[in-house]
């Protein structure tokens, strides 16, 4: 794995992460063995379906996991500093400050009984990134600014807000102390595709102008087509397939990455025949031994029911977890 | 309710056509006709007290579905699709206007249907819900499920039933049937619970099924699965679909004619692959180029489109798109929200300004 990981050019680095969530059916391995990068200023995306581990990696890397979730190993290096180690205290000093996080549901991630204005104000604060009220009404009105909202919006109440709007405050709280690094799971997946269209433009500028870096996760692989340098898959809590998103669009190595590929209708070019990947996702209380993909893999052998396959670079920073790859593309035109 | 003892063979009244709106008969018989159809919602009415003011939710729209092409129903949350829907399946009644669809032989008038004939009207017309979580009762059985139409309808004994539903499931791709028969919703996946769905709908052989966004809650892998079935059934059992979704690249695929609607409005209807690769309307333009293409290398243009969707509250006669168009003129805030025209052949648009910017 060191290959990935080789200089000092990334901001992120994550290293064999495992998190399981204890529950009464027994362990549910959510995060399994998973390593990516993140370089400065660049936007990668984590693709996959639900219960994939896309949302589980997130709140792991900001060690907002609920009382079962566990981390069982590896590290999170963000600037060369393991986040895993560090105790709760010094961890609230990066969350927000350091990475942020825009959530899916805009309207459960604000809460309804405060103004939007009071509820960024209170993350500021607790940063110390203002010392009086002047300086924190300046500072939120840059912000509403930036994310496109008016200024006379700052004192509502979220109902008053359009779904459009929600998530462009959630955004603006996501910004609020300059974090280096913003973490975005499914920010656009609840609005009509003109209003996505509009946010995931402004997000893309925005994060040029603040030289951020991005994690952008989304089920949705048009979006991330459009929006991410580098996408990695995830499958069953395992990252299947890493690589520029050109090369895993042109070329994708992984037969799940070239079935989601088939399977996904889209509106320009000739309407194709779309694939159907059969059968559903393992259970991860249980899931299957070896590669997990092996119960629907149209190229299983009997050594993918037994070996787990590494995560390996098949050129120019093209990597793949499976022991048949070049198979899966040959079908791609 | 005279539901029950009203005799299984009711005839229905066979309506006439009436009003200019309708075009001559042309000895083609369309499945499902639907002439200026109108659903107001009342805002703020109380017991003494009447409405000032309405939500246009579906304002005027008429459009016809011959037998065996299915229509997809495109547009923003608030459009108006899943009222048409609900319209279309009698679960809401309509303002104004008239639904005809033919059953049995006979045209009924949806609107007008007594309760007495409801029953019939239900084993030719179902409807399909997005969410296969919330549309099946926790506490009853697969079987409990599939079964209940049948019985509602008087089909078949004990034995016969439980046969049908077999058949069924088998269709819907859940096999073995006799092992998804008799465990509970909370057993299955999303995309198998939705398979549920859609044999409960299917299992009183209806020719006419809403569809409402019935793929959106699924992931891309089992999503395609639910399409095909969907496909295949329309085939087998000879199903038309009103398809409602969201998503312009799964209707390309589940429909064969498309009606994208805006503010309660049908604002563009055609052969599905024309309206996608020659849309006249405005609106139809911004909605194609906001769609995401899942190719990093094609970089699409920005949808020309302003503000946007508002709730269609008492809205002025005038374009409904008005405040959102790039090419919005005089013509447009003078004249009434513009008819139907047919451009070319069977591809019609409601904009006063197509023919100047094809």
């Amino acid at each position: 794995m060191d290959k990935i990981h080789s200089n000092h050019e990334y901001l992120l680095k994550v290293e064999n992460l495992t998190m399981h969530y204890t529950t009464r059916g027994g362990e549910v391995s959510a995060v399994d063995d998973v390593s990516f990068t993140v370089r400065r200023g660049e936007t990668m995306g984590l693709v996959g379906e639900s219960g994939c581990g896309k949302t589980s990696v997130a709140l792991t890397l900001l060690k907002l996991l609920p009382e079962n979730g566990i981390i069982k190993g590896g590290h999170i290096y963000l600037d060369g500093m393991d986040l895993v180690k560090l105790k709760e205290d010094q961890m609230r000093r990066v969350r927000w400050d350091r990475i942020s996080m825009i959530f899916q549901a805009a309207m459960n991630s604000l809460n309804p009984v405060y103004k939007v204005s009071d509820q960024i104000v209170e993350a500021l604060e607790y940063h110390n990134e203002v010392r009086t009220n002047q300086e924190a009404r300046r500072r939120l009105k840059d912000l509403f600014t930036l994310v496109g909202l008016e200024h006379e919006m700052l004192d509502r109440y979220p109902h008053e807000y359009s779904g459009g709007m929600r998530q462009r405050a959630v955004i603006a709280m996501a910004l609020a102390c300059h974090p280096d690094l913003v973490i975005a799971d499914e920010p656009t997946t609840a609005l009509d595709v003109i209003v996505q269209d509009n946010l995931l433009h402004e997000m893309g500028d925005l994060q040029k102008k603040l030289g951020m870096s991005m994690i952008f996760i989304s089920h949705d692989i048009a979006v991330v087509a459009q929006v991410c340098d580098r996408i990695g898959v995830m499958y069953a809590g395992r990252m299947i397939e890493i690589g520029t998103t050109e090369q895993v669009f042109k070329r994708p190595l992984h037969p799940y990455t070239f079935g989601l590929m088939s399977a996904f209708p889209s509106i320009v070019g000739p309407k194709r025949e779309l694939a159907t990947l059969p059968g559903e996702p393992p259970n991860l209380l249980d899931p299957p031994a070896g590669c997990r993909f092996h119960p629907r893999c149209p190229f299983a052998t009997e050594d993918c029911k037994r070996f787990v396959p590494e995560l390996r670079d098949l050129g120019g920073g093209h990597f793949v977890a499976c022991d048949h790859p070049m198979e899966a593309s040959l079908g791609n035109p | 309710m005279a539901i029950h003892d009203s005799p299984k063979d009711t005839p229905f009244e066979k309506n006439t056509i009436q009003g200019n709106m309708i075009s001559p008969d042309t000895g083609f018989e369309p499945l499902v006709r639907v002439v200026g159809l109108k659903k107001l919602f009342p805002l703020n009415a109380g017991l003494f007290r009447e409405a000032k003011s309405y939500v246009h939710a579906v304002d005027g729209i008429s459009f016809t579905i011959q037998e065996g092409e299915s229509l997809g129903l495109v547009g923003e949350s608030g459009s108006g699709k899943t009222t048409t829907g609900k319209l279309l399946v009698r679960l809401l009644d309509p303002t104004e206007g008239q639904i005809q669809i033919v059953m049995n032989g006979s045209i009924a008038d949806v609107a007008k249907i007594r309760p007495a004939e409801m029953k019939m009207f239900r084993q030719s017309v179902q409807m399909i819900f997005q969410d296969p979580y919330e549309s099946l009762n926790p506490r009853r059985t697969i079987y409990d499920t599939v079964a209940e139409p049948l019985a509602v309808q008087g089909i078949g004994n004990i034995a016969e039933r439980e046969y049908m539903v077999a058949e069924i499931l088998t269709r819907v791709g859940l096999i073995p049937a006799k092992s998804f028969m008799f465990r509970f919703p909370h057993e299955l996946s999303g995309g198998q619970r939705q398979r549920v769905a859609i044999a409960r709908a299917l299992i009183v052989l209806p020719t006419f099924v809403v569809a409402d966004e019935p793929t959106s809650m699924l992931d891309v892998s089992v999503r395609t699965g639910i399409m095909h079935l969907m496909l295949d059934l329309s085939e087998t059992l000879g199903v038309t679909y009103l398809y409602i979704t969201h998503d312009l690249a799964v209707a390309r695929y589940m429909s064969k004619r498309l009606a994208v609607m805006y503010r309660g409005k049908i604002v563009e209807i055609g052969e599905t692959e024309e309206v996608l690769a020659n849309p006249l309307h405005p609106y139809t333009r911004a909605l194609l180029k906001a769609v995401p293409i899942p190719d990093p290398t094609m970089k699409q243009e920005r949808p020309d489109i302003k503000g946007n969707i508002s709730k269609p509250i008492d809205p002025e006669p005038r374009c409904r798109y008005i405040d959102r168009c790039p090419l919005a003129a005089e013509v447009c805030a003078a004249n009434d929200h513009p008819p139907l025209e047919e451009i070319t052949p069977g591809h019609w648009v409601a904009c006063y300004r197509a023919e100047d910017t094809r």
